[in-house]
């Protein structure tokens, strides 16, 4: 991704800002119950409703002037002084929303951070140090990516790139950017929260490494269509483009089950628009990824959010882990002095239809033979646009990325651990209800013996050895082999270490279920497989 | 598939030519609607002889004897011509012949072609419905299904008629439409692609426990019980599926049920009937001279309800019969001695 200069970006912004404008204007030919002072009265009502409740915003002066101006103006405005009031909202937004992507910084970030990070982790871990330079870790060493590199590689030259990766931490941005270096990939600009941005360090680098700005508390539709039309411009423009499908990270700790489709739909248009402009490249490719981490930097936030219910009113946690660098370090430094793994898995590349594609690009059924794609979008010769037919291909592709997930999510000990134990904290209060559950299992002074704790586990590794025979499932403790008592001291090594209270502990011959919620948060990533 | 028989293909643009696969009797009368219609027809069949008759006399003897057919019905038997001639499918065979049938057309349809099926049953083997194998066997998306209360005699002498055609892409509601509406006959649209799917295979089962009824010499008593104990069941089945119980309300479910749950003119009601007086299932099959999809989707249905548990006596009973030798008496005398129930509030979906 080379840096957009400003005559460039001025570019971006007057086509996207045109291009919404042009939709809502085709709406008002087509749909006489519509018009531009209701979409505009709609921005308004939702944009005050958000400066009345969040007033610690840092653009909160600027933006309640720029509002009481819109309002002011919208009272006496004619037909083409609405026009005029909806083409400065879109301009505002575009404003705040479009990224940077400077090569300097990009290449400070992949070279120099991950190995100075490393350094100095691990002149935190004094044994480390005097075990000499060879044994010091580094990132490298725990970050595994796999998958279809070669594939992946081949499409970058041939079309645009969407990347699509299951979302459980702050840290997936990161650990996705490093892993995209680390195998040659170029960068990938992506949507990320207005909140990561306020730390100034962290903040800088999000702006700097071609991130964009995504103001989840703007919810009028005028916002979403903007951010929506920016991003199929850039994917034109053959901007690879990383979105986080399920919109938010996972509460629960499970595979996404139901996409944010918005975002995803920018495939298709794009497409759409490249085939109509007779584009070189116009084909668009969407690669699921998936994370798996052994530990979970904000796994305890996380989980007490998705037990609060309060999932929706917190869709935007600003004080978990990641806002605290003591925890990230400490994440860090458990991630490396403890062999832990994160695992990052590039699947088989789709089209924006949900087909297969082949590493030379072209679309294939189940059954191996090509496709014409364009035909997907095409009536009598021509490019024919139908928002409800695109919104159906959408909702396919999401079906198939859902399915690529539970296909390439890789299983790891604490995973496996914490569901056999939370499993046996259920058959210990077969009656319960979830929360009481949880509060039992945590009192309980017995614990369960270790010895039963590896026949089952030994019981889960037999099933999931099958699935994985069957590709259904991915296994990342080959290191460890189908050993139960090695997976379970593996799992409870790493509960101990990390979190304020370990998952799980073993005292003597038994296992105690420390914190139960962390366990069915762990347990969670097992869901789909029925183990 | 069998030896082609080639024949001059119709010369319309393919937006304006609907290929009909399968001239069965509800194919050929799809096949005669839509010419009348003056749309460009063509109608695959596997058999060769079936396609030379087409062609030379305009009847099909083997399907709808005695009925004269529209002249500018197309007829082969070679899937490439059709595929290329159209850009409208429609499947018209039943589920048993669905796999076979779309696994030979995969090879020769393109990303743009529509295609709408009106099989009435579940695949026994995989216990997938018709539009999943569509999935699996080809790369077209749009796809639909249509069905209703359409006894092809009832059809083919114009007789006012309605049928729902249920998609999620608009434009294959539209295009279905455009083709197969006429003055005697109406198409609604529909979204709920599972619920008109499930509607009409458990319509067939039902209409197999109809025929029993009426072989039993039983009146309209023990008939409207099934009727309307039948729609809760399809209900609590569709909605176990992820169906919208609006759907069963409507055409493709109470509507399909009365139309061929009361009629010999439906080959399930007609062989349930005879199984009623004794003949063994293949017999009354080969009496009625039609295949009665309501046998293999018993037995596809019964498979599914075993995987996803749902309260679904009638349908069992059948099974019973079909497959297990129950008598028809002994099936319904278990049926009326169940322990007495809330009629509108047992709709357990496990």
């Amino acid at each position: 991704m080379r840096a957009l200069s400003p005559a460039e970006k001025e570019a971006v912004l007057i086509e996207v800002q045109s291009r919404v404008l042009a939709a809502k204007d085709a709406l008002t030919e087509r749909d006489p119950n519509f018009d531009l002072a209701t979409v505009v009265n709609d921005a308004l009502y939702h944009e005050r409703r958000r400066l009345d409740t969040h007033r610690s915003s840092p653009t909160w002066k600027s933006d309640a002037a720029f509002w009481k101006g819109v309002s002011k103006r919208l009272s006496r405005a004619s037909d083409r002084e609405l026009r005029d009031i909806l083409g400065s909202v879109i301009h505002r937004y575009l404003q705040e929303i479009i990224g940077n992507f400077d090569p300097k910084v990009y290449r400070v970030a992949t070279k120099v951070i991950p190995y100075a990070l490393s350094g100095l982790l691990n002149t935190m871990s004094p044994t480390r140090l005097l075990s000499g330079f060879d044994s010091l870790a580094s990132l490298d060493d725990h970050l595994i990516v796999r998958g279809e590199l070669d594939t992946i590689s081949k499409l970058i030259e041939i079309g645009t790139v969407i990347l699509v990766p299951t979302h459980l931490s702050n840290m997936d941005s990161p650990v996705i950017g490093y892993s995209l270096f680390k195998v040659g990939l170029p960068p990938f600009t992506y949507g990320a929260g207005l909140n990561l941005f306020t730390n100034p360090i962290i903040g800088y680098f999000m702006h700097n490494l071609g991130a964009y700005k995504v103001d989840r508390l703007k919810r009028d539709d005028l916002y979403k269509d903007t951010l929506k039309e920016y991003a199929t411009y850039t994917l034109e423009m053959g901007i690879h483009n990383l979105f986080f499908p399920g919109g938010t990270r996972s509460r629960s700790g499970a595979l996404e089950r139901k996409l944010k489709l918005g975002l995803l739909g920018t495939g298709v248009l794009a497409y759409q628009n490249n085939l109509r402009n007779r584009k070189k490249k116009p084909k668009i490719f969407v690669v699921p990824c998936t994370l798996s981490y052994s530990l979970v930097l904000e796994a305890e936030t996380l989980i007490e959010d998705s037990l609060k219910e309060a999932g929706k009113a917190r869709y935007i946690i600003t004080d978990d882990e990641f806002s605290k660098p003591g925890r990230i370090l400490n994440f860090l430094r458990s991630l490396i002095s403890l062999d832990s793994r994160i695992y990052v898995t590039f699947s088989e590349p789709l089209d924006p239809f949900g087909n297969r594609v082949l590493p030379d690009g072209t679309s294939v059924d189940h059954r191996g033979r090509p496709i014409d794609i364009s035909r997907y979008v095409m009536s009598n010769g021509e490019v024919h646009p139908d928002e409800a037919r695109d919104a159906e291909y959408t909702r396919e592709l999401g079906d198939a990325v859902m399915r690529t997930f539970a296909r390439d999510n890789t299983l790891l000990a604490t995973h496996l651990l914490a569901a056999v134990l939370f499993q046996m904290c259920k058959e210990r209060h077969p009656k319960l209800d979830l929360y009481r559950l949880l509060r039992e299992s945590a009192l309980q002074s017995e614990g369960f013996p270790l010895l039963e704790v590896h026949t089952r586990t030994e019981r889960l590794l037999a099933k999931l050895k099958k699935l994985v025979k069957e590709e259904k499932v991915r296994y990342g403790e080959e290191r460890l082999g189908w050993d139960a008592q090695a997976v379970v001291s593996e799992g409870l090594k790493l509960f101990g270490v990390y979190h304020t209270t370990p998952p799980a502990t073993r005292r003597g011959d038994r296992v105690f279920p420390t914190d139960p919620g962390l366990l069915l948060y762990y347990s969670n990533r097992t869901l789909p497989y029925g183990l | 598939m069998a030896t082609r028989a080639r024949t001059k293909i119709a010369t319309r643009p393919p937006a304006d030519t609907v290929g009909i696969v399968g001239a069965g009797s509800w194919g050929t009368t799809l096949a005669a609607h839509v010419a009348g219609a003056g749309h460009g027809t063509i109608l695959w069949d596997v058999d060769p002889a079936v396609i030379r008759e087409i062609h030379a006399k305009h009847t099909n003897s083997r399907s709808l004897p005695k009925v004269r057919l529209d002249r500018a019905i197309h007829a082969t038997s070679d899937l490439g011509e059709l595929a290329s001639a159209t850009s409208t499918l429609v499947l018209a065979v039943p589920s048993t012949a669905m796999r076979a049938v779309v696994t030979a057309l995969g090879p020769h349809v393109r990303a743009d072609h529509l295609v709408i099926h009106t099989a009435k049953g579940l695949e026994a083997r995989q216990r997938r419905a018709d539009d999943q194998i569509i999935r699996d066997e080809t790369c077209c998306k749009r796809f639909g299904v249509l069905s209703g209360p359409n006894l092809a005699p009832e059809v083919l002498a114009q007789q006012p008629s309605a049928t729902v055609i249920a998609s999620r892409y608009p434009e294959v509601i539209e295009t279905a439409q455009r083709f197969f509406v006429r003055p005697f006959f109406r198409v609604y649209g529909s979204t709920d692609v599972v619920g008109v799917e499930i509607g009409a295979a458990v319509k067939n089962v039902l209409s197999l426990a109809m025929g029993f009824v009426a072989g039993m010499g039983l009146g309209q008593n023990t008939r409207s019980l099934i009727v309307t104990r039948g729609l809760a069941e399809m209900i609590r089945i569709g909605v176990r599926m992820g169906a919208d119980p609006a759907t069963f309300n409507g055409i493709a479910g109470i509507g399909d049920l009365i139309g061929s749950g009361m009629s010999r003119e439906s080959a399930n009601f007609a062989v349930g009937e005879l199984i009623a007086h004794g003949r063994k299932v293949e017999a009354a099959m080969r009496e009625v001279g039609h295949f009665a999809e309501g046998v293999p989707t018993a037995d596809a249905l019964h498979t599914l309800l075993e995987r996803a548990p749902v309260d679904a006596p009638l349908s069992r009973g059948v099974y019973q019969v079909l497959y297990q030798g129950a008598a028809t008496s002994e099936v319904l005398e278990s049926l009326m001695t169940r322990p007495p129930t809330m009629e509108t509030n047992a709709h357990p979906t496990a």
